[in-house]
């Protein structure tokens, strides 16, 4: 396969190349070729249309489209420790989240249960306050997904400067902002989310912020060598006799050439910051209850754990699923980038 | 007081309440479980009451339940338990501790699960008719460990001990009628609040009529120790095992194992155990559960309540209940925005569902609580009209209020106890449908102890106590040091002060309805539950009784092996 989109071909005009959206649609056809890339794609890309569902389902149930919606309402607390695939079967005149059941939920007409109503089905059990597991996990992948994006994209934003700046200016600049990264990263990272979230508090923005803190040493040093590697290239020469300014060199010419290891890097520190969000809600410390988080899902259940395993087993699968996933197509997208 | 005394058979002196007291069980207004309790704390023997109890109510003599099995001699009960320190006994603050040096050291009284108080070290008690007067006596041939007799100066020293505010201890706050106050606003014990009658009597002189004397003298922290404790010899009773007890310290590591070995004799009849080892398991409540399904222990100290399924699995293990005057409380601060608004305080209650609390965050194991923390087990209690939830009320009382809805407020809770999260999560649901939107905001146990009697709104544990109007006092009183709330009703003050001063079980249950209902009505605390407390053994441990507040008497139990 020819190189076409890293050397430019002669047809093309030489300054603008293809387009930016031709350019993606190159690299998923690139990625198609990789089948574990595709297999940790199609994982990632299911949870990311739960997260949209949930979304899309709490619009619609705000909007009075939908009753209880395609899932059940996340909060609400129906029976108590019902084991996967309990029919949720309710008495004729009681209420549902304050709606009267004959209204929301279909009359069971035979059977040991006639006269009551079926109102779904608990397909993942519930927990020990009666909460629909599968609702929150479902909804918990919005969580998820949300945070651990923007968490990863500040990360980035702060390494990559301090990591452009101590590889292209080398001497004092690059011992200090080294120095600083070795101190942080000789911590314990565990030790480091503990002490910055109790002192600070648990909310979005901080776990955003101590991810941030913890991660950015880590990308600051992988731009850093790479940066290194880059600022001896001849166009870097080419762009310091044209007399452009240092930014224009470290975030136009260099930056842009260092994409392709970032990119796989930040597949997998995704995946590790979903796994740090889930450690953090664990501990207690992650977002504030009782919205639904797959960490917090897993602590608030654990001493049931061997009673009632299904409590504690499927929040710790949709976690592994899809860290799992953005570990694949880490794994997939290196394997792409190695042919070139 | 021209009151002619009364005896009985044996001719000794019964309280002049006690025959008003059988009147009220004849007639239905107290019931079985409260004659027995303030029977025997006015002195009456527990035998007698329960015979007293018994012909009045018509039953006859107490039936045996189940057929007398002959205990069996020998072998070692190994308990999961914390093992805390084993200093001086009088400033322990944790129940552990004490269950350690239960079996060494004990006390002049013992608090039966069932609420009743049954002698001890001391043989007999009598109270005064304006029960200001306590006189104990005390059994006779009883020897310490080191082999000196047993006698009422080892009860002077311990009183003294308990009420010197140099040694520090919480007992200080259980014999408020001995004290009096020093020059630097300090307090210590009054010359002649006791007084030695001889060698085996012991006379408590209170400035305040006091009904609980003897229940006092079995709370934890009120362990007997030898004459010697701190003056012949360093106050730690680890290093000096000095004690009237059926066993003996025979090993002690904090935070790792305490064994207990039987003693050569025992005043107090045959006790069955070779040995008792305590062994820690640490803080996690299932690593308890797992020593006692692997084998390594036979008794639990306690069973939390998401551990109750998995011991009901484990094979050959038996779960212990009790109903207990344990609970939480969501209590708002009377005194900082919103709850300064006494409508918003209505508003926040008028939500509650407490039987829908009770089953989702406690499994419905205990009883449903009414806003007024008084507990259908006290004694005193007065049994109001029932309370329902109601969403219209309380969006009718918030737009009287005139604040602005949704009105956002958040709720400090501690996260040691993991039922205070449940039961806050869904009452955040029970709130949502009128407007109120809580946020829940969890920190460690010890964070929140910081902030507890501070924070606008916040959820706060309180311990079973066996009598309504303690709690009350501690904690509703004005101005008194516990009272979170910051509340202050004069009125509520008035009604509390004239109940706790009635000794009359049904005159005082009378006075709590304005009590109970003020409290109710001003809307300090949503109340949703009274909690039970579990443990566990496996089925060869026979003779076992779980306690309310877990403490540990082995004398009966034996091991079928």
């Amino acid at each position: 396969m020819s190189d076409t989109t890293l050397n430019g071909s002669p047809q093309d005009t030489p300054r603008s190349g293809p387009s930016g959206l031709a350019r993606f649609f190159a690299s998923v056809a690139l990625l198609r070729e990789s089948r574990v890339g595709m297999i940790g794609a199609g994982l990632v890309l299911i949870w990311v249309f739960m997260a949209l569902l949930a979304t899309l389902n709490s619009l619609l149930v705000d909007a009075g489209v939908l009753q209880l919606g395609i899932v059940f309402p996340p909060n609400a607390t129906f029976a108590p420790i019902m084991p996967p695939f309990s029919e949720f079967i309710v008495r004729a005149g009681t209420t549902i989240n304050e709606m009267p059941v004959e209204e929301i939920c279909s009359l069971i007409a035979s059977g040991e249960n006639e006269g009551s109503y079926n109102c779904g089905t608990f397909w993942l059990g519930t927990d020990h306050l009666g909460r629909d597991i599968w609702a929150r996990i479902f909804y918990g992948s919005q969580t998820v997904l949300t945070w651990a994006p923007i968490a990863t994209l500040c990360a980035y934003a702060v390494g990559i400067p301090m990591g452009l700046a101590a590889g292209y200016k080398g001497g004092w600049v690059d011992d200090l902002l080294s120095f600083l990264a070795n101190v942080i990263l000789s911590f314990p990272v565990l030790v480091l989310f503990i002490l910055f979230i109790t002192l600070v508090g648990a909310s979005a923005i901080n776990i955003v912020v101590a991810i941030t803190f913890a991660s950015a040493p880590g990308i600051m040093r992988i731009v850093r060598g790479l940066t290194l590697d880059l600022r001896t290239r001849e166009y870097v020469f080419a762009a310091q006799t044209r007399g452009e300014p240092t930014w224009w060199i470290l975030f136009v010419e260099i930056l842009p050439n260092a994409r392709g290891p970032l990119i796989v890097d930040s597949m997998l520190r995704l995946g590790y910051v979903i796994i740090t969000i889930g450690v953090l809600g664990f501990l207690g410390l992650g977002l504030p209850p009782p919205d639904p988080d797959w960490g917090g899902m897993i602590n608030e259940t654990r001493q049931m754990a061997m009673s009632f395993p299904w409590m504690t087993v499927f929040p710790c699968l949709a976690i592994s699923s899809l860290v799992l996933g953005f570990n694949l197509l880490a794994d997939g997208l290196r394997e792409v980038s190695m042919r070139d | 007081m021209a009151k002619s005394e009364i005896r009985d058979e044996s001719g000794k002196r019964v309280h002049p309440y006690i025959p008003e007291l059988c009147e009220q069980l004849r007639k239905g207004d107290c019931d079985r479980r409260e004659f027995l309790r303030t029977a025997t704390l006015l002195g009456v023997s527990s035998a007698a009451a329960y015979a007293m109890a018994g012909s009045i109510l018509g039953e006859g003599p107490v039936k045996k339940a189940v057929a007398q099995e002959t205990p069996k001699m020998g072998g070692t009960l190994r308990s999961a338990m914390r093992v805390q320190r084993m200093d001086d006994p009088a400033t322990y603050d944790w129940t552990e501790m004490s269950n350690q040096t239960r079996a060494i050291c004990e006390y002049l009284t013992v608090t039966g699960s069932d609420n009743v108080t049954r002698p001890y070290l001391a043989e007999s008690w009598e109270a005064s008719d304006d029960l200001k007067t306590w006189t104990f006596k005390l059994q006779q041939g009883i020897t310490w460990s080191n082999g000196d007799a047993f006698n009422a100066d080892d009860v002077i020293h311990n009183f003294s001990r308990w009420l010197d505010p140099e040694v520090g201890s919480s007992n200080i706050g259980l014999f408020g009628g001995m004290l009096e106050q020093t020059a630097d606003g300090g307090q210590r014990m009054r010359d002649g609040a006791i007084e030695r009658v001889d060698d085996h009597t012991v006379r408590l002189h209170l400035s305040e009529p006091q009904l609980a004397v003897p229940e006092n003298l079995y709370n934890y922290p009120t362990v007997i120790v030898h004459r010697g404790f701190g003056v012949d010899y360093e106050a730690d009773l680890a290093r000096n095992p000095i004690g009237t007890g059926p066993y003996e310290l025979a090993e002690f590591r904090v935070g790792e194992v305490c064994r207990l070995r039987k003693r050569g004799e025992y005043w107090g009849g045959e006790v069955f155990l070779d040995e008792i080892h305590y062994i820690d398991t640490g803080d996690d409540p299932s690593a308890r559960v797992a020593a006692l399904a692997s084998g390594q222990v036979d008794h639990v100290y306690e069973v939390d309540i998401s551990a109750i399924d998995l011991v009901e699995r484990i094979p050959g293990a038996v779960l212990h209940e009790a109903v207990t005057a344990q609970t939480g409380v969501a209590r708002m601060r009377v005194t900082e925005a919103p709850f300064d608004n006494l409508k918003v305080r209505q508003a926040v209650v008028a939500c509650m569902d407490h039987q829908k609390v009770l089953e989702v965050a406690y499994r419905g194991r205990g009883k449903i609580a009414e806003n007024h923390h008084v507990s259908p087990i006290h004694p005193e209690y007065f049994q109001l009209p029932g309370l329902t939830r109601d969403v219209e009320k309380a969006k009718a009382l918030l737009a009287e209020s005139g604040v602005s809805l949704p009105i956002r407020v958040k709720i400090d809770l501690g996260q040691a106890e993991a039922w205070h999260l449940g039961a806050m999560q869904e009452f955040r649901q029970q709130l949502e449908p009128a407007g109120i939107i809580l946020d829940l905001n969890p920190m460690p146990g010890a964070s929140y102890w910081d902030v507890w009697d501070k924070t606008p709104f916040g959820f706060t544990q309180w311990t079973h106590r066996p009598l309504g109007v303690m709690v009350l006092n501690l904690g509703y009183k004005s101005g008194v040091p516990w009272n979170e709330s910051g509340y202050s009703n004069p009125e509520f003050d008035a009604a509390l002060a004239e109940a706790s001063a009635t000794l009359d079980v049904v005159e005082r249950r009378a006075k709590m309805e304005a009590v109970q209902k003020i409290l109710q009505d001003d809307a300090v605390i949503a109340q949703p539950l009274w909690r039970s407390v579990f443990s566990a053994t496996t089925d060869k441990v026979r003779g076992y009784e779980i306690h309310p507040t877990f403490y540990h008497q082995f004398h009966k139990v034996w091991l079928d092996t």
